[in-house]
């Protein structure tokens, strides 16, 4: 089954109860050597309540795939094909002017630095207020109220104090809430979280990710995470997306992903993670380097840097195709590879 | 490997082996100057009388919190800013005691990897010529062109990228040319801070085992500075837990990892997220944020954000307590060693 036909299967996934779903995406930059497709048909979905998470190493187009989905890509990028569907409606459809209206209001984002969405010369409050006003017709003191809610859903102390304070007053984990404080006072549907814990400490990524979280859990709100960690992705998604040089090579429920992956990228990915464990097992490295994206190999992306790459895998561009539940790899021998990773057990 | 504090000098060391790195009473105090004429109206305490040691070919960590003082800590060692108080030897040289004309020897004998890779080359400078900089600088380019080859060919930069620019090459590729740097002038004490947090998980893994051959094949000493655990875990022999800017814990890896006694070992970690975790079971046992190094809290600097905190935390500071053989740990609550037994 290719991942296609899962879309259209009815095991209980209409695609209603499919909040963003993501169709045969393309996006490219045009540079001076050529053409580089940074997203090259891209298919994922997210469901409603759900945290899903998007991994992958630096290049590979994550980031620009969920540029794409807020259409925040710029000249000289375009998108050059696939729906875009958030609640049924194609975002790729939309005027810019609609599209305004969708950002922040519909889809919240949140980066990497809170430092450098937050405006250095206006308190916090202000900027809260300024944003909820923005995306909902309420009076001044309404938006006041609602900004206090917001702040203290996401555990911050004090809330009325803050409304006062400067960005800099605050620190990273912080600014980082209020920034999840801002996405959830203006009713968001859905949240995408890009690398929202990279700049944190261990101690304050924890109860970041454990707020994004609990916030899911308790609300009708989705998360998309993106990260390069597997460990950030891993302990809070429900399902994961793995992108290699612009292509999603393996998705599926997380413990499938992380106990059982099937694409020889992802096994060597997860291997390649020191584990916080008693007896240390050497790690294992995939060799070699990401290819260049203005001419990517032939065939499977990754078969240059395959252990298990036969002639096949360099004419044939592998499909996705089911593996499991809801879980599809793109590689032409996902049977034949041996299975599982190595046991490590995690303390957590 | 020997951990102290002034008023117990020279706790834990065995007395037959000789520290490489041996580190005692090291502080570094930034003054706060206000007003027209500059007067001090107080200090950023960013290390406060640290004591550790380490022997030849083994790694000694920093771990800590981002604003702990575990970079502050490293620059000091190496006298890249200069200690307010304490002492430091590294092999033969006595560190703190050298007068400027002895310390391009001793620059040559010690060298950092930083964390960014980018930052410390020269865009305009092609890999060649960086790594061949620092030979230059040390009047031995002869050498240095003589050795370039094994150099690369030791560290896995391929050849064919030696007339490339910084901005032309991957993270990864970019740390091998900070690492030849370093490497040519055959040093035997390396700090590194961060090495590989800017980079992917699939290069840092390569980036790792390279340093740990390196180590071993060349001989060399690490002090290795990182936030994160799991890395830490992987590459070290001793590890120090810093918390504004003291060593909480210090012991042998699997010591301070596996059998933690400080409350804030414990909490780090436990806030160790791994692929196989589960965020909805994970408990977050460290609230808030450190205060400020500026005003230190009286008695435990842990003891406002401690779990386990009780009325004999404060007003006193607690001393290094050693709880079983070479782990030491400072904090009023836990009891030493030779009172268990």
């Amino acid at each position: 089954m290719t991942e296609r036909a899962g879309f259209e299967n009815d095991r209980g996934t209409s695609s209603d109860e499919h909040l963003l779903e993501v169709t045969h995406l393309a996006t490219e930059f045009v540079v001076q050597e050529g053409v580089v497709r940074a997203v090259d048909d891209v298919s994922f979905y997210v469901r409603r309540n759900e945290v899903v998470g998007m991994v992958g190493e630096t290049g590979c187009g994550k980031s620009v795939t969920v540029n794409s989905v807020m259409r925040l890509v710029q000249p000289p990028g375009r998108i050059v094909s696939g729906e875009i569907r958030l609640g049924g409606r194609d975002l790729r459809t939309l005027s810019e002017a609609e599209m305004r209206s969708v950002r922040g209001r519909e889809i919240a984002m949140i980066f990497q630095k809170p430092m450098s969405s937050l405006n250095p010369v206006f308190t916090l409050g202000s900027q809260l207020i300024d944003v909820i006003r923005l995306h909902r017709s309420v009076s001044e003191s309404e938006a006041r109220r609602i900004a206090i809610e917001s702040l203290t859903a996401v555990a911050l102390g004090n809330p009325e104090g803050l409304l006062a304070r400067y960005p800099f007053e605050l620190s990273g984990g912080q600014q980082q809430r209020a920034m999840i404080a801002m996405a959830l006072s203006c009713g968001s549907r859905l949240l995408i979280a890009d690398e929202p814990t990279t700049a944190l400490d261990v101690s304050v990524q924890l109860q970041i990710l454990k707020l994004i979280r609990q916030i899911m859990d308790d609300t009708n709100m989705s998360t998309l995470v993106i990260s390069h960690d597997m460990g950030v992705i891993g302990c809070v998604c429900d399902r994961i997306y793995v992108m290699y040089a612009s292509r999603i090579v393996e998705h599926g429920p997380t413990e499938a992903i992380i106990e059982h992956p099937r694409h020889p990228y992802v096994i060597g990915l997860i291997r390649s993670i020191p584990a916080f464990v008693k007896d240390v097992t050497r790690l294992e490295h995939i060799t070699g380097e990401v290819p260049n994206p203005i001419n990517p190999p032939s065939g499977c992306r990754f078969h240059p840097r395959c252990k298990y790459a036969i002639d096949e895998c360099r004419r044939t561009r592998p499909e996705l195709v089911s593996v499991g539940e809801e879980h599809a790899a793109a590689c032409l021998r996902a049977d034949e590879i041996p299975y599982g990773t190595d046991e490590r057990t995690s303390p957590c | 490997m020997k951990a102290a504090s002034t008023d117990r000098e020279v706790i834990g060391r065995p007395e037959t082996t000789e520290p490489f790195l041996d580190v005692s009473g090291l502080s570094k105090f930034f003054p706060i100057r206000k007003g027209l004429l500059g007067k001090k109206v107080g200090d950023v305490q960013a290390v406060r009388n640290v004591s550790f040691a380490i022997e030849r070919g083994k790694t000694l960590s920093l771990m800590g919190e981002s604003g702990c003082g575990k970079t502050t800590c490293g620059l000091t060692i190496l006298r890249l800013t200069e200690p307010t108080a304490g002492t430091v030897r590294i092999g033969e040289y006595d560190v703190t005691a050298l007068r400027r004309d002895q310390m391009k020897a001793f620059r040559q004998d010690a060298q950092m990897i930083f964390q960014d890779p980018q930052e410390p080359l020269d865009p305009r400078m092609n890999v060649r010529s960086a790594i061949l900089e620092p030979m230059r600088i040390h009047s031995r380019l002869g050498e240095g062109v003589a050795r370039l080859d094994e150099i690369i060919d030791r560290v896995g930069f391929p050849k064919k990228y030696l007339r490339r620019y910084p901005r032309e090459l991957s993270g990864g590729l970019q740390q091998r040319v900070c690492l030849s740097r370093a490497l040519i002038l055959r040093p035997s004490f390396l700090v590194l801070d961060e090495p590989t947090s800017a980079l992917d998980v699939s290069v840092q893994a390569r980036v790792l085992d390279l340093l740990l051959e390196l180590r071993s094949e060349l001989g060399l000493t690490y002090l290795f500075i990182s936030h994160d655990a799991a890395v830490v875990r992987y590459l070290s022999d001793v590890v120090a837990v810093m918390y504004l800017g003291q060593v909480v814990e210090i012991g042998r890896t699997e010591q301070v990892f596996f059998r933690p006694s400080h409350p804030y070992t414990k909490a780090l970690c436990s806030a160790v997220v791994t692929p196989r975790s589960r965020i909805r079971t994970c408990e977050v046992v460290l609230h808030g944020s450190p205060p400020s190094p500026v005003n230190l809290p009286e008695g435990c600097a842990f003891a406002p954000r401690c779990a386990e905190r009780d009325e004999s935390c404060t007003p006193e500071a607690p001393r290094l307590v050693e709880v079983e053989d070479g782990h030491f740990v400072l904090c009023h609550r836990c009891v030493p060693v030779e009172a268990t037994s």
